[in-house]
């Protein structure tokens, strides 16, 4: 069994007490960061790539990963609490896991996030030690054409998720593909709506639009009603899920940890997607009695496993191929040179004690974050408690740091202030604002790969249907899209969002 | 991604120091290495291994900076451009520096007459590849099978304007096929793509593509230098691999922002040419495919007019896009 030797070898590695140090150092610091929007795990890892030169290339790695994986069990901290998505993948967390708390389950909901996230975790380890080489292939796969057919997929899920009329979520998309397309074309350069702003030739960031949208037109929305957001009282901060909770999360674990896996894979957004797309499974295959978005524990576990599970498995294409997958895996990248290591398909081979030592080290971490968080759930929970009228500058505070933090940029203050104002007439609307966090991420991505597919195609469409991924993609997407377009069905889905 | 850390730290440092050099001195604060991209890429890279060269030599701090936005970075550079003239603040980028006013007509800065030329560092030849179903092992030969089925070929490049895109046109121009050149953000979706097999042709830096040749992930038909590369010895000189000689370099360099004060300038040149002459640059250059090239400051002045006249050319001659 030379895959358990390896592991051992990567055991070893990863309880060296150094190894051990420096991957707590990651996680708390991940945790940290996670909780504070804007100062995100790409921003964190830049910040202290000068200072992983010292550290042997193994530690190093260790606990910049650390830093990531523990940024996304932070991150749902504020989200659930708050309802201020730090990051892309809690934005989904928020939808349910924010009820949660107000309905007096904060603690619950943590705490399933915790359990559903080191699950998760603990099989995308495994997963990756038995089979990240020829998982690699898996990534290689997927061209433009899969890309742009999976963005759709993607963008028709958000619309099916989203609460509320299906007109309003088609509009909400669309808004939030306009925003993702301000800044450059990435065919010529050209600067596109940025109304001559040099500011917004590099686009809009997405913890701007998320924290203005949720964290501050939801603070808006509450100042018309101050009492609504100190209604919890304090007996109801339990912390342990009932049995009732327990056997209602397995399910949605297990599935959010597949799709998770599945999705982290491809190089290039998959991981993104992770999260909505278990939340929109979720939503097809089971029934809790509160309905989705009313504070149903399956809409906690299942998009918090699938992220941590995706978050895990997108370092495979980084690993074995050396193509990383998204900024932050840029970073390891960087790191890894910064190291004298060139990464690359060979870097299992000429580095075995790298490799094995972080794909170990991940579990390690995964437990250290478990034994980290649930003691803190409780001090989390007592957030909840103070007064309105602490609670609502301390979180303006909080969203502008972050807004800061993310550039040095004052001009990000003003879009923060825009989307503020812009989620409060959302939520008068009645327009859930998800669907346009998806159209701005994915949005962009699926006029890329659009383009790029023509290109190939020398302007022929027919390579959407022509291959087979991409045409079994495109066809969940239709099929997604007319469940939801029947009259009949969508008048029983607005009843279930009218409870 | 920009961030309050270095300038944190920055400042940390500033009310440490004054204790050890008067006031008058150069540098008597950390100085700011702006680096127009997020971290992580070959250009942060070489910054960071020159910021800790320098550290090392001087006993001063230099702090990188990262300042991501715009065309070929074209938003640090504009910043860099702003700041006082005091030293303090120096802009680190690569060839596409050059290119950038060239092909965009909203970058409005003269390369020439608004920065302070410190010195170019380093500099290396791109690897043209393709992948390995193509039967091609030589640039003649893969122009010929292009013509031959123009349908089945896509060319790459990982940046628009970018040493690698100017090297596919000015190959395509020479072969005289007009397919068109699809523009990635970045060498790492490019490569993906390149490796599973959506398109055919892309040149890239050593650092990046090397490690896929080895691999047999991906076949390298030319390297970009008129001679061949010690890193590479086996890939062929452009003209070796059947077409004109050509050379074309991705180079990085040092500047700062126009009428430098000449303390600052003459100390920065000589800290610059110290690391960039040294042993310890060279070794930890070779993990990033590079090679030590140091020219002066007066030197990378006449260079940079020599390239902006032959990317000028370059552009004109292969009808890439001005926008």
């Amino acid at each position: 069994m030379e895959t358990v030797n390896l592991l051992l070898l990567g055991l070893d590695q990863a309880t060296l007490p150094v190894n051990l140090l420096w991957c707590f150092v990651g996680v708390l610091l991940g945790t940290l960061v996670g909780v504070l929007p804007g100062l995100g795990p790409a921003a964190t890892m830049a910040i202290l790539l000068p200072f992983t030169i010292g550290l042997e290339p193994v530690t190093s790695l260790i606990m910049m990963a650390g830093i990531y994986y523990g940024a996304q069990y932070g991150g749902s901290t504020t989200a659930i609490l708050l309802n201020l998505p730090g990051e892309a993948s809690s934005v989904v967390t928020a939808i349910d896991g924010y009820k949660m708390a107000r309905n007096g389950r904060a603690g619950v909901a943590l705490s399933t996030a915790a359990i559903g996230s080191f699950f998760a975790g603990t099989v995308a380890t495994l997963l990756l030690a038995l089979f990240a080489p020829s998982l690699a292939e898996l990534g290689l796969l997927f061209g433009p054409a899969e890309y742009f057919s999976l963005m759709i997929l993607g963008l028709i899920a958000s619309v099916v998720l989203a609460r509320g009329s299906l007109p309003k979520a088609l509009a909400m998309v669309f808004i939030g593909i306009l925003v993702g397309l301000i800044g450059q074309d990435v065919q010529t350069a050209v600067p596109r709506f940025t109304l001559g702003f040099e500011d917004l030739s590099s686009g809009v960031n997405f913890v701007v639009v998320a924290m203005g949208l949720f964290g501050i037109g939801e603070l808006i929305k509450d100042l018309e009603n101050p009492e609504s957001r100190t209604a919890i009282s304090a007996p109801l901060f339990s912390m342990i899920p009932s049995k009732d909770d327990l056997r209602r999360m397995v399910g949605p674990i297990l599935r959010g940890t597949g799709i998770g896996s599945l999705l982290g894979l491809l190089p290039g957004g998959g991981a993104l997607l992770a999260a909505f797309a278990a939340y929109a499974i979720e939503k097809r295959v089971s029934s809790p009695p509160e309905g989705f978005g009313g504070g149903a524990i399956e809409g906690v576990a299942s998009p918090e496993s699938a992220n941590n599970a995706g978050a895990q498995t997108s370092f495979v294409p980084l690993l074995t191929l050396g193509l990383p997958a998204n900024a932050v895996m840029a970073l390891m990248f960087g790191a890894l040179i910064m190291q004298g290591i060139a990464p690359g398909p060979t870097l299992i081979s000429d580095h075995p004690d790298v490799f094995w030592g972080v794909i170990v080290s991940m579990w390690v971490g995964n437990l250290m974050l478990l034994v980290l968080n649930l003691p803190l759930i409780g001090i989390w929970t007592r957030l909840l408690t103070l007064p309105f009228r602490y609670l609502y500058p301390a979180i303006l505070v909080f969203c502008s740091i972050g807004a800061i933090s993310l550039g040095n940029n004052v001009f990000d203050l003003w879009l923060l202030a825009i989307f503020g104002l812009a989620g409060y007439i959302f939520a008068k609307l009645d327009c859930d604002a998800a669907p346009l966090i998806m159209g701005l991420l994915l949005g962009p991505m699926m006029e890329e790969n659009f383009r790029r597919a023509m290109f190939l195609s020398r302007g022929n469409p027919v390579i959407f249907v022509d291959r087979p991924i991409s045409a079994v993609l495109l066809a969940c997407a239709v099929i997604s899209l007319v469940i939801v377009a029947l009259p009949k069905i969508s008048s029983v889905r607005e009843e279930a969002f009218q409870e | 991604m920009r961030s309050v850390g270095p300038t944190l730290l920055a400042l940390s440092m500033t009310l440490v120091s004054p204790a050890f050099a008067a006031a008058d001195d150069f540098p008597s604060r950390p100085v700011t290495i702006v680096v127009p991209y997020p971290p992580g890429g070959a250009v942060d890279g070489i910054a960071r291994v020159l910021a800790s060269g320098l550290a090392a030599k001087t006993g001063k701090t230099f702090v990188v900076d990262n300042r991501a936005g715009g065309a070929g970075g074209a938003v640090g550079s504009a910043e860099v451009i702003k700041a006082p003239a005091d030293g303090y603040t120096l802009l680190f980028n690569a060839s596409i520096h050059v290119v950038t006013p060239l092909l965009n007509k909203n970058v409005k800065f003269d390369i020439i007459n608004d920065f302070t030329h410190i010195g170019e560092v380093a500099a290396g030849p791109l690897l043209v590849t393709t992948n390995p179903t193509v039967k091609a092992n030589t640039l003649k030969e893969f122009f010929a099978e292009v013509k031959a089925n123009p349908d089945d070929f896509n060319f790459a490049t990982s940046g628009y304007g970018s040493a690698g895109h100017l090297t596919v046109e000015v190959l395509k121009h020479e072969a005289g096929v007009d397919t068109e050149i699809v523009a990635y953000k970045g060498a790492s979706p490019a490569l993906t793509d390149m490796i599973g097999g959506q398109v055919q042709l892309i040149a890239d830096p050593i650092l990046s593509s090397l490690p896929h040749v080895r691999a047999n992930r991906l076949k390298a038909l030319a390297i970009t230098s008129l001679k061949r590369s010690a890193l590479a010895p086996d890939v062929p000189t452009v003209a070796e691999s059947g077409m004109e000689p050509l050379e074309m370099l991705s180079w990085y360099a040092i500047w700062g922002p126009k009428n430098m004060d000449p303390k600052a300038q003459e100390y920065l040149n000589s800290a610059v040419e110290n690391v960039a002459t040294s042993q310890e640059f060279k070794d930890k250059l070779a993990v990033f495919g590079f090679e030590p090239a140091y020219k002066n400051g007066a030197d990378l002045k006449t260079f940079v007019s020599d390239e902006t006249t032959r990317y000028r050319s370059i552009i004109d001659a292969t009808g890439i896009k001005v926008e």
